[in-house]
């Protein structure tokens, strides 16, 4: 009787051991990897060789230099602007066969856990590298929280160019677009936009200058590459750059300049606070029409004009110079997007969410609807900040000029 | 449950039959008898005298037990001066001739040896068929210091000693209330230790006093030499890593047990005392936070728990993330890591455990060192095993950072037989997530959690305050919220008498009246 019960006992609880055993199973110590067997990857750039093949460059970790580098300081002979990490690159037939072939010459595993930046050179971008990207995605390694980059040329050229404020070219890419956007565009939002009605899409466009000398020629981010049908199709750069920037909220550290009043030295300097764009369809005589509503705030660093921006209708001056200024280029870009047929500014979208039905009819024909397509740009800019200098230099406090 | 309120002595077995064990009217037989008892006692002092030059008798006694200058001013000196034909029969002299604060009388000599032998000592007198028991022991005990295992910023310097006389006292002193019951009973064969049973009436729950008594009445063992061996006998679950039983040299902190409506047990013959019943909180309540203002003690109280957690799952976390979730490693970070573990040829779950033994190991060694040799062991030790090993390239210089500091985290718990089970469960979770991964650390987590649940200290749960959740003592629980907050005592105490301090009492100038 006794024994029946332990027994019975015995079976209940192997009976609730069981999920447990199973799931231990699932895991344990022959998926672990040591981290010094692991070739990590910090950044991977893809590109098109002339024959049509697709190169995969791979920036790693390389622990060896590194510690050399941060040891004593006797054996800084090392440097020379190599960083902490090595370039290695493969050619194959696509992405994930350039990786296999790639990892013959590994003697660790590939690792892309830590990967940051893709980038992409110009030839396959123009080519269009959707195709490659599968690979990209597929891998379940790889975060979606990579930022993919377009870059000039070819991107071994970006692999070999040197900077020296950044250890990784990761690194460098990385706070190169944390300092150019407010918030970078990332893998996942790519394909989200890739694969969106509009297929279009845009990356930012590193340019490496020619001449890489020790002086200057560093990269840096240029532009737009824009996308269109998983192509490259052109780039905005400049003023449009700065444009497109305003349009899509991702204005960060930028400058501008602006005349007001009419007086000889008239250029006032400012950078923006804060700006808030809302794409606003309305429908026209039967026809869509956009509204780009642009709200701003900006804060002026420079007047060279004798103006006091301290009372108000010389503020409102430069606030109309301003607006009239953010008017001028975003319109113009926005003409320039259109004769790219690249709907980057999401205008579809914004007519989808305000009338899924009418676009379902637009959707069709909307690569011949969009560059036709009409649209206003409407900017506010709110004046909020002078700096310290309430009265421009040299300028006797008496005489004050009505404008 | 069987309800017992006496507490019967045990003995050794029966006395052996050839012994007369009733004393007789004749002092050389009552010696022989008592000489029978103790055997080859060579520290008995036999001293035979004559009272009032009359009256033959004996004092037996040991000499380091007993208080010699009394035995020799008040016993011998007036027994001897007693002058002739004054009474000499046993009462008068027990009653007239005798200035000693507390005398027995004993008609066993069986009963008198165990008198003998715990200090007090024995007047037998010639044709009588009674001993008189002198209560004069006095022995070398250690003065009342500073406890060094539970040292404070702020409070009391007092700590508990071995005498539990000495204890009793520094316990009515702390309390002066008659509520104060101080029970007493024996538990051992062989030693016999007293043991005493405080509470306070009135406060503590008389189910939870019951409680104790039943269980402490349960031991039969040979010997008591340490609050340890009652812990271990009366604990609700004997292979718990957590401790059920607090334990303490600090005199203000039993006081305060005893307020909050706890039992305290002392042992004669240990400076520990154990607080019953237990919760996880209270092991994380330190007496400084009590004394130094709340919202400093808030702090370090959050921290401990802080340290606590770092202490059990810092390895652990790391072993998880360097070998099986690299991705969750800031690339930065990761990069360094790397390049500092490139040399080493172990792998890292065994360079974890390797240090995590070469710091158990020095720790113990410091320990059991005497103490001056201890500290430079320690420092040698810490030096060696950190310093060379780094540079030997053995282990990696996180690795040290790591261990020492879960070492040092695990150090903050204000009672170190937490941080004994935290040690413990280190280990387990180091295991678990060199093998396992994150999932590892969290199968330790949530077995750690379920056994927690589940485990109880003399029927309060080990978690009390947070769960079962009881809002009103979770002012001493995280944080230590001020005195004039905490009205109620905690859910152990008693119910119809929570109420330690009237409402209302926020301090403020326009309280008083004052202008």
């Amino acid at each position: 009787m006794r024994k029946n019960k332990s027994i019975s006992v015995l079976i209940q609880l192997c009976k609730r051991l069981l999920p447990l055993a199973a799931l231990l199973s699932l895991t344990g110590c022959w998926d672990s990897d040591e981290v010094n067997s692991l070739a990590i990857v910090t950044s991977a750039g893809i590109d098109r060789t002339k024959d049509g093949a697709i190169e995969l460059i791979l920036e790693i970790v390389a622990p060896q230099q590194q510690q050399q580098q941060s040891g004593t300081g006797q054996s800084s002979g090392q440097k020379g602007g190599k960083g902490t990490t090595i370039v290695r690159y493969a050619i194959g037939d696509t992405a994930a066969d350039a990786q296999g072939r790639l990892q013959w010459k590994l003697p660790r595993t590939i690792y892309w856990g830590q990967l940051q930046v893709l980038v992409v050179g110009e030839e396959l971008a123009r080519d269009g590298f959707r195709e490659q990207l599968d690979y990209l995605v597929r891998v379940n390694e790889i975060r979606l929280r990579v930022m993919p980059f377009v870059t000039h040329g070819k991107a071994l050229d970006f692999f070999d160019s040197h900077f020296l404020l950044e250890q990784t070219k990761a690194g460098f890419l990385q706070s190169e677009a944390a300092r150019v956007f407010h918030k970078p565009l990332t893998l996942s939002r790519l394909v989200q936009r890739l694969s969106s009605d509009e297929d279009t899409a845009v990356l930012p466009f590193i340019n490496i200058p020619e001449d890489r000398g020790d002086r200057g020629g560093e990269p840096y981010i240029k532009g737009y590459a824009v996308f269109n049908q998983g192509r490259m199709v052109g780039t905005l750069t400049g003023n449009s750059f700065l444009a497109a920037k305003w349009a899509t909220n991702q204005l960060k550290n930028d400058v501008e300049t602006v005349n007001v009043g009419n007086e000889s030295p008239a250029r006032v300097t400012y950078t923006t606070l804060a700006a808030k764009s809302r794409l606003i369809p309305i429908r026209k005589n039967g026809e869509w029409q956009m509204n780009i509503r642009i709200e701003s705030e900006i804060n002026m660093i420079q007047n060279t004009s004798r103006l006091p921006m301290a009372e108000p209708q010389n503020a409102r001056l430069l606030e109309a110079a301003a607006a009239e200024h953010i008017r001028e280029v975003v319109t113009q870009t926005v003409r320039d997007t259109q004769r790219m047929h690249a709907d980057i500014f999401a205008f579809g979208e914004a007519i989808k969410r305000r009338n899924p039905h009418e676009w379902s009819r637009l959707e069709p024909q909307w690569n011949r609807f969009y560059p036709e397509m009409d649209f206003k740009v409407e900017a506010s800019v709110k004046l909020r900040r002078i700096g310290m200098n309430s009265i421009p230099l040299g300028r006797q406090h008496k005489e004050r000029t009505k404008p | 449950m069987k309800k017992r309120t006496s507490f019967p002595l045990k003995t050794t077995g029966e006395m052996p039959s050839s012994y007369c064990t009733e004393l007789v009217p004749s002092l050389d037989r009552n010696v022989e008898t008592l000489k029978g008892i103790l055997g080859n006692a060579d520290d008995v002092v036999f001293r035979p005298f004559r009272i009032g030059m009359e009256l033959d008798a004996q004092l037996v006694y040991i000499p380091d037990m007993s208080d010699r200058l009394e035995i020799d001013n008040n016993v011998l000196r007036p027994l001897m001066m007693l002058a002739e034909g004054q009474p000499k029969d046993f009462s008068s002299i027990k009653n007239l001739a005798l200035p000693i604060g507390s005398i027995e009388e004993s008609v066993d000599a069986y009963a008198c040896a165990k008198q003998l032998i715990k200090g007090y000592p024995l007047l037998l007198l010639e044709d009588c068929d009674r001993a008189l028991v002198l209560k004069i022991a006095k022995w070398d005990k250690r003065s009342v210091e500073e406890p060094e295992t539970e040292t404070s910023l702020r409070g009391p310097r007092e700590g508990f000693t071995e005498s539990i006389s000495t204890n009793l006292s520094l316990m009515r002193r702390k309390i002066q209330s008659v509520n104060l019951k101080l029970k007493s009973l024996r538990i051992g064969r062989d030693t016999e230790t007293e043991i005493y049973i405080a509470y306070m009436e009135g406060i503590a729950k008389p189910a939870m006093i019951q409680e104790v008594e039943n269980r402490l009445s349960r031991i039969d063992i040979d010997s008591i030499l340490e609050t340890g061996y009652i812990e271990e006998l009366t604990e609700d679950d004997p292979y718990s890593p957590f401790p059920q039983q607090q334990f303490t040299e600090r005199v203000d902190i039993a006081a305060a047990g005893l307020l909050e409506g706890r039992v305290v047990i002392l042992v004669d013959g240990t400076p520990d005392v154990l607080i019953v019943p237990v919760t996880l909180v209270t092991l994380l309540q330190a007496a400084d936070d009590y004394y130094n203002r709340s919202l400093y003690s808030s702090l370090l109280r959050m921290l401990r728990y802080f340290a606590l957690f770092i202490s059990l799952m810092l390895p652990a976390t790391y072993i998880a993330l360097l070998t099986f979730h690299q991705e969750m490693i800031p690339n930065k970070l990761l990069m360094s890591i790397v390049s500092s573990r490139e040399e080493i040829p172990f792998p890292t779950i065994v360079e974890v455990l390797m240090m995590q033994m070469a710091f158990e190991v020095l720790r113990e060694a410091g320990l059991r060192l005497p103490r001056q040799i201890g500290s430079a062991v320690t420092i040698v030790g810490a030096l060696v095993v950190g310093e060379a090993a780094v540079s030997a390239g053995l282990v990696s210089a996180p690795i040290v950072i790591i261990i020492a500091f879960t070492g040092i985290a695990g150090f903050t718990a204000p009672h170190y037989s937490l941080e004994f089970s935290v040690r413990l469960l280190r280990l387990l979770l180091i295991l678990a997530g060199g093998l396992l991964g994150i999932l590892g650390v969290m199968y330790g987590l949530i077995a750690i959690a379920i056994h927690l649940c589940t485990l109880r200290s003399f029927g309060v749960p080990y978690l009390s305050p947070i769960t079962p959740f009881a809002a009103n003592e979770m002012k001493d629980a995280v944080v230590r919220a001020p005195w004039w907050t905490m009205i109620m005592r905690p859910g152990y105490s008693r119910k119809n008498n929570r109420r330690r301090l009237a409402p209302g009492k926020r301090p403020n100038p326009g309280n008083g009246g004052e202008r």
